[in-house]
């Protein structure tokens, strides 16, 4: 403990004087207001001698309140002036008061400043940098959008932007927007429930103890640091062939099972989604990462005494699997799923028409292509939330 | 009459074990149960080992790549194991990359912008789930917002944005202010995902700890400075080291804002990109073509080697920092870490 005495200033000479009338001052102000406020209590008094409304009543309360706290203020101020007349009245910097003003706010309030206070940084943020930008693509994208030294010079033109995007817009001769679009849609339909099915799985996995686990842990999210761009270009750039080709024994034995399936008749459509699948086994891994952490969390955090309860009631593994462990990470689910399809956009076709457009100069297309895809965004997420809807479970709801 | 006697114990054996084990359906399940988790774990062993060498694969391949000399190239015996060990390619790519330099600037950028965004994330999180003020539930909407709308939706207005910053005519673009400025107003990389963390995470925290340092006359800065962060690590750790890592391998914002604009800036993965796209000049610009012979600087592989050997070396900071805080991450990172709400 360090030893600090504190040097206490008291008003003196000249200073207690100006402190003196400032106090007085102060305390024939108030009690000129604590007169008016009483005066008005009175004059209610005998309007309503009948009885009150609720109304009146609730004026009553506060006016009456506000009488106590005039009467408070009054007497903490001659109470000042006691100690001012005895020598014996702090002075206090300015910040030394504001603290003591502070400290005399309600409580309620009190945490309500500072919850203002907390957030000044990201409300900066977002009014200076996010909403107007926001807006601001909105508009262009319902305009023809020009870049000038002076700004942008926009003139409204409506949907034709959106229109001119959607049964028109063509880049590269033959990389049509709506059609990448829509494959890319159609891609992220077939990889989200994998890429969620997937990371449970190694989740529920990962969770027991086994031979090995601390490394195999570790391993599997290697893939968070990744930089993926830079691994893909291991994989197929020219490094990555040699290898391939080097090592091209798996392919026939693929081709083999592939054949063995057709001829037993498992239909064509069901192969080729699991064929994919099982193409884009790396890719799936390496975009699991970050749900495979949520889901570890997850799991970790069920209660074991509900583990217990089952075994003792004679439940399978299996039942449990379903009865507990799933419904229990049921908001998880929705997280990952969210956070998947807003990672994946980021990664989508719909970049590289953005690029275009903005290298062209085409302004408005570009902002409507933003907008578009922000849509899309939010209409895949919600409808992953009105797919869990009611099927969310909160423990800890009351 | 041997022979006979070996096929009446085999009889009496397998009688025995019928007996024993397979003649009722009560006698039965053991059996099956344990063929069942045998067969189980099998399944589990091959998925998850055979899972972790395939994401382990290509670090494996790099390093194998990085490691040979480059002479090695024309010797169709060498695959994985170089013949001879040789650091030739490192030194190299050392060189292509301007490997101190960049690390140094990619270092100091990662570490400013994630304290920045630690701050700013924890700050709001703690804010949202404790502090009722008039209009947090808007505040909470905007944060789901950001996490939606993609970044290149607003890159445009805030190029323009920036080139007259506020109408003060400095023009911020160019300068590695910007990815302070948003990592320290809560537009980093993915902030919007750390507030929802944060906010989940002190939502989790029992209210009677920060109640008793209130009664005790702290202030809610001091509260969350001495009694929530503490507590707090697990989320404090995998923020910082998501927003490092993802600093740190992020081209969009460091390429959109700073170096399409300023080429002397550079991060590693923004040079690395830069030198993928046209490896050949960045060789001959490195002035290293004439250490080897032209059997080997002709061969297409060389440039590709050169390459990865370069990917790795941007990658394996990271790696260290991750193994080193790998143990942490998992007990108190992930494990506690109040995902869950």
């Amino acid at each position: 403990m360090k030893n600090k005495t504190k040097q206490i200033k008291y008003y003196v000479g000249e200073d207690l004087h100006k402190k003196k009338t400032k106090i007085e001052n102060t305390i024939d102000n108030l009690k000129i207001k604590y007169n008016k406020v009483e005066e008005q209590l009175n004059l209610m008094f005998d309007k309503h001698k009948d009885g009150f409304s609720k109304r009146i009543q609730r004026k009553i309360v506060k006016l009456s309140t506000n009488l106590t706290k005039l009467d408070v203020t009054i007497k903490r101020n001659i109470a000042n002036l006691d100690k001012l007349n005895n020598g014996e009245l702090e002075k206090l910097s300015p910040i030394e008061n504001f603290k003591h003003w502070f400290s005399h706010v309600e409580y309620r309030k009190q945490t309500m400043i500072w919850g203002f206070i907390f957030i000044i940084p990201w409300v900066l943020g977002m009014a200076i940098l996010f909403i107007p930008s926001v807006i601001e693509t909105l508009f262009w994208s319902f305009s023809n959008a020009n870049l000038t030294p002076d700004g942008m010079q926009t003139s409204f033109v409506g949907i034709e932007n959106f229109k001119y995007l959607f049964t028109e817009y063509v880049i590269d001769g033959n990389n049509v927007f709506s059609v990448s679009l829509l494959t890319f849609i159609e891609g992220l339909i077939i990889d989200l429930p994998i890429i969620i099915i997937f990371s449970i799985l190694i989740a529920v996995l990962l969770n027991k103890k086994f031979r090995g686990h601390t490394v195999i842990k570790a391993i599997f999210f290697v893939p968070v640091i990744y930089n993926l761009a830079v691994i893909t270009e291991t994989l197929t750039g020219t490094f990555g062939q040699h290898f391939a080709e080097t090592m091209q024994g798996d392919i026939t034995f693929v081709n083999q099972i592939t054949g063995f399936f057709m001829q037993i008749g498992i239909g064509d459509s069901l192969l080729e989604i699991v064929l994919g699948a099982v193409d884009r086994i790396f890719t799936i891994v390496n975009l699991s990462g970050i749900q495979i952490l949520i889901f570890v969390a997850a799991i970790q955090s069920i209660p074991n005494h509900l583990y217990e309860a089952a075994e003792i009631e004679g439940a399978t593994k299996y039942e449990i699997f379903w009865k507990i462990t799933i419904p229990m990470i049921t908001p998880m689910i929705l997280t990952a799923a969210v956070y998947t399809v807003v990672d994946s956009f980021t990664r989508s076709p719909i970049t590289r028409f953005l690029q275009t457009s903005v290298a062209n100069g085409n302004y408005g297309l570009a902002a409507a292509i933003s907008i578009s895809y922000f849509v899309i965004n939010l209409v895949i997420v919600g409808i992953v939330f009105m797919l869990f809807k009611g099927k969310v479970f909160y423990h800890d709801e009351k | 009459m041997m022979k006979n006697n070996i096929f009446n114990k085999i009889a009496n054996r397998s009688k025995d074990f019928y007996n024993d084990k397979l003649s009722t359906k009560e006698k039965r399940r053991p059996l099956i149960n344990n063929t069942k988790s045998l067969g189980a774990s099998i399944v589990k062993y091959l998925l998850l080992y055979g899972l972790a060498f395939i994401i382990i694969f290509p670090l494996l391949q790099q390093i194998s790549i990085a490691l040979r000399n480059p002479s090695d190239l024309n010797n169709p015996l060498v695959l994985w194991i170089p013949m001879e060990f040789s650091l030739q390619n490192v030194k190299v790519a050392l060189i292509v990359l301007d490997y101190w330099k960049v690390l140094a600037t990619t270092l100091i950028l990662s570490l400013t912008v994630t304290i920045l965004q630690l701050i700013v994330t924890s700050l709001v999180g703690y804010a949202l789930a404790r502090l009722k003020f008039p209009g947090s539930k808007l505040v909470f909407i905007i944060v789901i917002f950001t996490i939606i709308i993609a970044p290149t939706t607003i890159e445009l207005p805030l190029k323009i944005n920036f080139r007259d910053f506020l109408g003060t005519g400095t023009n911020l673009l160019g300068s590695t202010n910007i990815l302070y400025l948003f990592a320290a107003t809560g537009m980093g990389i993915k902030a919007g995902i750390f507030i929802y963390l944060f906010r989940q995470f002190f939502k989790g925290i029992p209210i009677e700890l920060e109640e008793a340092a209130l009664i005790d006359g702290a202030n809610p800065l001091q509260v969350f400075i001495k009694v929530m962060l503490p507590n707090a690590m697990g989320a404090i750790i995998l923020t910082s080291i998501l927003t490092f890592v993802w600093q740190w391998n992020d081209s969009y914002y460091t390429f959109t804002y700073v170096s399409s604009i300023k080429d002397s800036f550079d991060t590693l993965t923004t040079k690395m990109m830069g030198i993928s796209q046209n490896i050949n000049e960045a060789i001959q610009n490195a002035g290293v073509l004439g250490l080897f012979g032209q059997d080997v600087s002709k061969n297409p592989l060389f440039t590709s080697m050169i390459l990865n050997t370069a990917a790795i070396l941007t990658m394996i900071p990271l790696l260290i920092i991750y193994l080193l805080v790998q143990k942490r991450l998992f007990t108190e990172g992930v494990e506690r870490s109040g995902l869950v709400g």
